[in-house]
């Protein structure tokens, strides 16, 4: 048959085809009979589904197994005049089952769909996805309802994806305030604790690298104990030492180090927990040996520790009443 | 799609750059431990009588500043040492100079050296308190 003669056949059943679905849409459906089918019809209509054009097993699959409307069917599908199409392929299916003077009911439709589907499905797994599909908002909505969406392989990987995308947030965001805020990094690595069995070496970090002209006379002790003395002070370019003691053989010492040294202080640190308390707003460290308690603590662009015998509560005040 | 791996892009960038920053002043911080840890096997281990040995060194233009500060836990301990200046040159640590030190309960020495421009200078103590021998090291200091 010449080319041209096909075309033009064609045409014609396409144009016999749209106003067969166009009768369809005008249908009365209420004077329509409908009939069930035996479990054995419904396995047959099951077999004929499966073999119905794609564009039709959807449309009837979304009508029976997944209860959209034909608007949402031909919005999902991207088709027109589903309701036309569903009334037809209803038609013909109940014609091919030998029923012609009524239709198959929704329920043997339902019935069939359900066994259907489940063969039309079967290899799904097996499909190499060559492009992921790109869902409507409204697909993704109904498949969620009806909890097909995720598989528990599926849940896992969107937990996991999404613990990585906190993790990484979280680690971005401390590069970044660690990268441009300087004040920041002092906090962090204001301090180095290196523990050793006898002993402790405490190191500052940095600290406030900008500040280096502070005095470390510009820090004045306001509080001292009743009774106790000033013995000495040592002063030297890097550190500043206040020496008290009282006759009752009680003592402490207040050391203060500029910015300007790389100090490093052993102390005595044997079986005992160096506790990390926030101090005058700043990271500080407070243990005690034996009678002996030490507190270190930052303020004011000056490195200060004190150190004394004498009880913590004292102790506590006079390097709360430091300052400039 | 498009602005999700722009995105993902971004957050890379930022990551690898921030990172990067973070992790050179890290190394620089942390440099000096590194240094410092050769030396820990020297520190005799034993602190009853110690409360606090406090090395330091700083410098200005040339001029270094060794300056330590040594406490006994009693007040009457006999503290007797060597504070050492030392410099860094072809892979160890050699005595530039010293200084020797004495003192009841706590003692603390301040020094001044003019040391040679491009080297690397630490301060090194050996103590003794009441007997009891102890090694500390300050930070190094490159002038």
């Amino acid at each position: 048959m010449p080319k041209m003669a096909n075309n033009i056949l064609k045409e014609v059943f396409q144009l016999s085809l749209q106003d067969e679905l166009e009768r369809m849409i005008k249908l009365n459906m209420n004077s329509i009979i409908h009939q069930s089918l035996s479990d054995e019809e419904v396995e047959q209509l099951a077999i004929k589904i499966g073999l119905l054009p794609s564009e039709y097993r959807s449309i009837i699959f979304f009508r029976y197994s997944f209860n959209n409307t034909p608007s949402e069917t031909d919005r999902i599908l991207e088709i027109e005049n589903s309701i036309g199409k569903l009334r037809y392929i209803q038609k013909m299916l109940s014609g091919l089952m030998g029923i012609n003077n009524s239709w198959i009911d929704d329920n043997s439709m339902e019935r069939a769909c359900k066994i259907a589907i489940i063969e039309d499905t079967k290899d799904y797994n097996n499909i190499k996805v060559l492009h992921k599909p790109n869902y409507s908002k409204a697909f993704r909505r109904k498949l969620k309802d009806i909890k097909i969406k995720q598989n528990p392989n599926n849940i896992l990987m969107l937990l996991a994806k999404r613990v990585a995308v906190f993790i990484l947030v979280c680690i971005l965001s401390f590069s970044a305030v660690l990268a441009v805020n300087a004040e920041a990094r002092e906090k962090v690595f204001e301090w180095i604790i290196e523990v050793f069995e006898k002993f402790s070496i405490i190191t500052p970090q940095d600290i406030d690298e900008g500040n280096n002209s502070v005095e470390l006379t510009s820090l004045k002790i306001n509080y001292i104990p009743t009774g106790f003395e000033l013995v000495d002070i040592h002063k030297g370019r890097n550190m500043l030492i206040y020496n008290y003691s009282i006759e009752s053989n009680q003592e402490f010492y207040i050391k203060l180090y500029s910015s300007y040294g790389e100090n490093k202080s052993y102390y005595d640190t044997e079986g005992v927990e160096i506790k990390e308390i926030i101090f005058k707003g700043s990271q500080a460290y407070m243990w005690q040996t034996d009678e002996i308690i030490y507190l270190i603590w930052y303020q004011d662009g000056i490195e200060c520790h004190i150190v004394g015998n004498l009880n913590k509560d004292e102790l506590l005040k006079v390097a709360e009443d430091i300052s400039k | 799609m498009k602005l999700k791996r722009m995105g993902a892009t971004v957050i890379a960038i930022a990551l690898l750059a921030g990172g990067g920053a973070t992790n050179v002043t890290y190394a620089m911080e942390s440099q000096e431990q590194v240094l410092a840890r050769v030396d820990y096997q020297e520190i005799t281990p034993l602190w009853n009588s110690i409360a606090d040995i406090s090395p330091s060194i700083s410098a200005e233009s040339t001029t270094l500043y060794p300056e330590v500060y040594i406490k006994a836990k009693s007040s009457s301990g006999s503290i007797t040492g060597t504070m050492y200046l030392e410099k860094y040159a072809y892979g160890s640590w050699t005595t530039v100079t010293s200084w020797s030190l004495k003192g009841t309960g706590n003692v603390f020495l301040s020094k001044s050296y003019r040391g040679t421009s491009g080297v690397k200078y630490r301060a090194r103590v050996v103590v003794d308190v009441d007997g009891e021998n102890a090694v500390a090291i300050s930070g190094t200091c490159e002038i």
